[in-house]
């Protein structure tokens, strides 16, 4: 209370959280970090056994600062959500009201760094993950302020191409949806919370290409 | 007299589209018009503001000075319509319009394009109120009418005779917002609204069917 804390408030990030890894919440980078120097002081957590899995988020952490990830990727790739579209998007674009403001899977990108590759806005880019699977996806550019530099920015409501290739054939007839597009989920990487298995798609690094 | 205008709180305006979405549903407007879309500007930038567009039905609407075929018409609410059995699809007035109002059914040069169409303010076209002729159809790509009338189903708000009468007495009301008064220091208040914003609470709605009323200690 003294500084301004109260134990069930403002509090609760400071408090002793029983049978977390970390009774309370210390800084550790994450796997895929734009800031491989850091991981040294702040590594991830060591691997350990997850219900019946394996998380081994400390090996693939060193092998990203090992191989250079970091410069290989310099961009920082975050996802989330349109208002537009819920989940995985296949009910809501499926709905041609709201797929026709949303037409496109698409990623936000810093105009200084769009520059820098030569990407103007609305044209196609190849986004390529950090995975050692080396995944790319074929979207649009949106060049905006919205992301600063070095950081990108992917919806996740999109699905049914796959690394450039239009799937819509493989449809049941008549269940396709209106507007078909990368999913973002091609890109993101490995990672998983220790308590609750929950696995990290909303950021890592990618490199972005013009088309 | 009064006129019907819709105002957007930029302050307030989120771009959520909904107001796009309602009144695409509620018109049955085929995919590529949009009566009314969201504009952003200064995008991802300190200030930026969104704001809701349709038609403003103009006083001196300069998408009806330069038709060449006179299509368009001003009722006795001021609201600017037009009709689709004139419109020969010229495009002259999409270029006009400093709004960007005028929306058609096709991509193409003069002719080729279709009919003009654009807000009604709910008010539909120069056909009998609520006939099937100003509905229309969709067949072929098409739009030939103006979707559902709901000022002729008396849905949308028109001005309240009460609410004048407040104007009238020069009263001020808890939504009235001085930073919106016009050079000509007219009144603006809020009258109701349209679609789903109706069904929110009055002080969630952000696009508001208002009427412009000249106060009365400036006339003449």
């Amino acid at each position: 209370m003294k500084h301004g804390c109260m134990h069930y408030g403002n509090g609760k990030a400071r408090a002793n959280a029983f049978g977390l890894p970390d009774a309370i919440p210390v800084h550790r980078e994450p796997i895929y970090t734009p800031r491989p120097e850091l991981v040294a002081k702040y590594p991830t957590l060591p691997n350990a056994r997850q219900f019946r899995m394996p998380n081994v988020g400390f090996d693939v952490q060193k092998a990203a600062v090992e191989k250079g990830i970091a410069k290989e990727f310099p961009l920082i790739l975050t996802s989330g959500r349109l208002v537009e579209y819920e989940g995985g998007g296949e009910e809501t674009r499926s709905n041609k009201w709201l797929a026709e403001l949303q037409q496109d899977m698409f990623i936000e990108i810093n105009p200084a760094d769009a520059a820098e590759r030569g990407i103007t806005d609305g044209a196609w880019v190849w986004v390529y993950g950090a995975a050692d699977t080396k995944p790319r996806a074929r979207v649009k550019a949106l060049v905006t302020e919205r992301v600063g530099k070095g950081v990108t920015w992917c919806p996740f409501h999109f699905g049914g191409w796959y690394q450039g290739e239009d799937l819509r054939a493989k449809y049941p007839k008549g269940a396709d949806p209106v507007v078909l597009g990368e999913s973002v989920n091609t890109l993101t990487t490995y990672g998983f919370d220790p308590v609750t298995g929950m696995q990290e798609p909303k950021a890592t690094l990618c490199q972005v290409r013009a088309a | 007299m009064a006129r019907m205008k819709f105002l957007c709180d930029a302050d307030r305006c989120i771009e959520c589209n909904a107001c796009v979405t309602a009144c695409k549903n509620e018109h049955d407007v085929p995919w590529g018009i949009n009566r009314r879309r969201v504009v952003t500007i200064n995008d991802g930038k300190p200030g930026e503001r969104s704001v809701s567009m349709a038609c403003m039905h103009c006083t001196d609407a300069p998408c009806a000075a330069v038709c060449p075929v006179n299509c368009f018409y001003t009722t006795a609410d001021g609201v600017v319509l037009h009709s689709k059995d004139l419109c020969i699809g010229c495009g002259y007035c999409f270029y006009a319009c400093p709004f960007g109002a005028p929306q058609y059914p096709s991509v193409g040069n003069f002719g080729s394009r279709g009919k003009m169409d654009k807000c009604t303010y709910c008010a539909g076209g120069p056909e009998t109120d609520l006939s099937a002729a100003e509905y229309g159809s969709r067949d072929n790509g098409q739009f030939t009418g103006y979707g559902s009338n709901r000022s002729g189903r008396g849905q949308a708000a028109p001005v309240r005779r009460d609410v004048l009468d407040q104007v009238a007495a020069g009263r001020r009301r808890r939504n009235h917002r001085p930073d919106l008064q016009g050079a000509r220091r007219s009144a603006w208040l809020h009258v109701g609204s349209l679609g789903l914003a109706n069904r929110l609470p009055r002080d969630h709605r952000l696009l508001r069917t208002v009427a412009y009323v000249q106060a009365p200690e400036t006339k003449g």
